[in-house]
């Protein structure tokens, strides 16, 4: 787990990159399929 | 991505990770579907790019994110659901023109897809054609704003691990997401496209006025 942070800008938790590269793979699944920036889809 | 990344990334260096890692994903994208890709309109959507570009690095003005995210949200239900007179055969100087607005717009609020999607749907009949081109054109758009930040001084070089994790597990979902594109009729293509659209600009209005 240590290396792994070695990877990471300062600050960022593991959790938080893995929730970033999972999120990657829908919004992409889904702008790919329908043609939208499914990112938006998560807003505040 | 943009708005899930507010929670996760530090405010600074949130519109220019969230440029590298749209950058690597359309690119992606380009690449999986590049053969559906109208590269004219990409050429010509690249020369507006530029000055559109160019514009933003120059005007440093911000606007609040809800006036954005409000703007946004009515716009695309306006667009999707108001039966707009159709453009035939949109000339150069139209395609330019959003080229220009929409990577202006991209230089401040990050992500302007939706726009540019909305934009060129009125321009091609079949759906897989719009898709590929809204990547290529994304890709441009993305490119121009790496490279003003860079420009600016943005170390990127310290997100590129996790930007690359990022875009691999994107571009793995490209693949899923264009499998179910070429298995869907393009009628029903066109009414998800509608119903994902109207969510996003419903949730962008709710985010506007909380």
């Amino acid at each position: 787990m240590d290396g792994m942070l070695g990877f990471l800008p300062e600050g960022l938790t593991v959790l938080s990159a893995g929730i970033l590269i999972t999120a990657s793979f829908f919004t992409s699944a889904l702008t790919a399929s329908v043609g939208v920036g499914g990112g938006l889809l998560c807003s505040p | 991505m943009l708005a899930l990344m507010t929670y996760l990334i530090p405010i600074a260096a949130l519109i220019p990770v969230h440029g590298l890692v749209q950058l690597g994903s359309n690119t992606s994208r380009s690449y999986v579907q590049r053969a559906h890709i109208n590269w004219r309109i990409v050429r010509i959507f690249l020369f507006g790019s530029l000055l559109g570009a160019l514009a933003g690095a120059i005007l440093v003005v911000q606007l609040p994110a809800y006036i954005l995210r409000g703007f946004l949200g009515l716009f695309i239900i306006t667009i999707i659901w108001i039966k707009l007179p159709k453009i035939e055969n949109p000339g150069p100087v139209l395609i330019s023109l959003g080229g220009l607005v929409t990577t202006f717009t991209s230089m401040f609020a990050g992500a302007t897809g939706p726009i540019v999607a909305l934009f060129l749907n009125s321009l091609f009949n079949e759906h897989r054609k719009m898709v590929a081109t809204h990547g290529a054109t994304m890709t441009v758009q993305h490119s121009l704003k790496v490279v003003a930040f860079g420009f600016a001084g943005f170390a990127f070089w310290e997100w590129l691990p996790l930007v690359f994790l990022i875009v691999l597990s994107g571009f793995i979902g490209t693949k899923a997401g264009t499998l179910l594109l070429n298995k869907m009729p393009e009628e029903k293509l066109k009414l998800c496209f509608k119903i994902v659209m109207t969510l996003v600009a419903l949730d962008l209005l709710r985010a506007s006025f909380i």
